[in-house]
């Protein structure tokens, strides 16, 4: 499996998919003009993720998402991205979620918990907290 | 130049202090990006409130993208997969509100959708509003969006009053202006 990192911009965040550590995280600003050009790699690695783990270790994923901003189309991927995640948790590749939220972002604090609603499958963890000391 | 009306404008009481920014010509995911950064500044220093600081950062962004992605001006710039097109934008504090107001031309064919959509939005209460966006999160995107179509939904939700729009026919031309404001 292909690790993936790139490095945040002003309106992208940093991507560190570390499919062999079983740890992936999204930190930083998520505005592009294009946000399935962004996010849609990331989506077709999941997906492809799924089915060279089913005769593999099995050994559980980890996802942190920190993400302070992220606009309407970011939020679309996202969303079809945590589709592809749970997918993986369904396969049976025990997944947990890490969701960092501004205490004070209602926004972010609300897609969190509409996302666990959504993807049963992944195991939710919503944080109240900046995410900057979180990840660093 | 005419270096006169700047003076007398946004530089000059009282409109020093209700004018954030105001931008008029290409919009570029570049320029966007550095306009962003002025904003998040501005709002950092002027408004201590962390959720209105992010709704009207949103509000701004999801504006000037539609700009970007819809605007049909012959203006428009293009450079591989890189397009430039014209707009324009203003944030603005008014009676101890933000406004945030953006124009661009569109296409006769686009107003009928826009207007009803818009229309529609307008009658929606803030939950209804909600519902409506968590049901298109999970739609697939319809043929003429190039972004999520969610973007005129993200502005009603953050938005404290209904959304206003204008179109103006622009003479000798099948362009119309569209006109666009959010108070937040």
């Amino acid at each position: 499996m292909n690790n993936i990192r790139i490095p945040a911009t002003s309106c992208t965040p940093e991507v560190e998919f570390d499919f062999d550590g079983r740890t992936l995280s999204l930190a930083g600003e998520s505005y592009p003009e294009n946000a399935a050009a962004f996010y849609r790699p990331l989506i077709t690695a999941l997906e492809n993720f799924v089915p060279a783990q089913s005769q593999g270790t099995g050994s559980p994923l980890t996802l942190h998402v920190a993400l302070s901003y992220f606009n309407s189309s970011s939020t679309k991927m996202l969303f079809s991205l945590l589709s592809a995640v749970n997918n993986a948790a369904a396969a049976g590749i025990a997944t947990t979620l890490h969701w960092y939220y501004d205490p004070e972002d209602d926004i972010s604090e609300e897609f969190g918990q509409e996302l666990s609603l959504d993807f049963p499958a992944i195991a939710f963890h919503l944080h109240a907290e900046s995410y900057h000391d979180e990840l660093r | 130049m005419t270096s006169e009306p700047v003076f007398t404008g946004p530089f000059s009481a009282p409109h020093y202090d209700v004018v954030a920014l105001q931008y008029t010509g290409f919009f570029s995911q570049n320029n966007i990006t550095a306009m962003g950064e002025v904003i998040r500044l501005y709002l950092e220093q002027h408004e201590a409130s962390s959720s209105t600081r992010r709704k009207l950062f949103s509000t701004f962004i999801e504006m000037v993208q539609n700009i970007l992605r819809y605007s049909s001006d012959s203006r428009a710039l293009a450079r591989a997969d890189d397009e430039m097109r014209f707009g324009s934008v203003t944030l603005s504090i008014d009676n101890g509100r933000y406004v945030c107001e953006s124009t661009n031309l569109i296409r006769p064919e686009d107003i009928v959708r826009l207007r009803e959509y818009l229309e529609t939005i307008r009658t929606m209460s803030a939950d209804e509003i909600k519902l409506t966006y968590k049901a298109s999160l999970r739609a697939e995107s319809p043929v003429w969006s190039k972004g999520a179509n969610i973007g005129l939904l993200t502005l009603a939700r953050d938005a404290s009053e209904p959304l206003e729009f204008t179109f103006h026919q622009v003479e000798a031309s099948e362009l119309s202006t569209f006109h666009l404001k959010a108070i937040i």
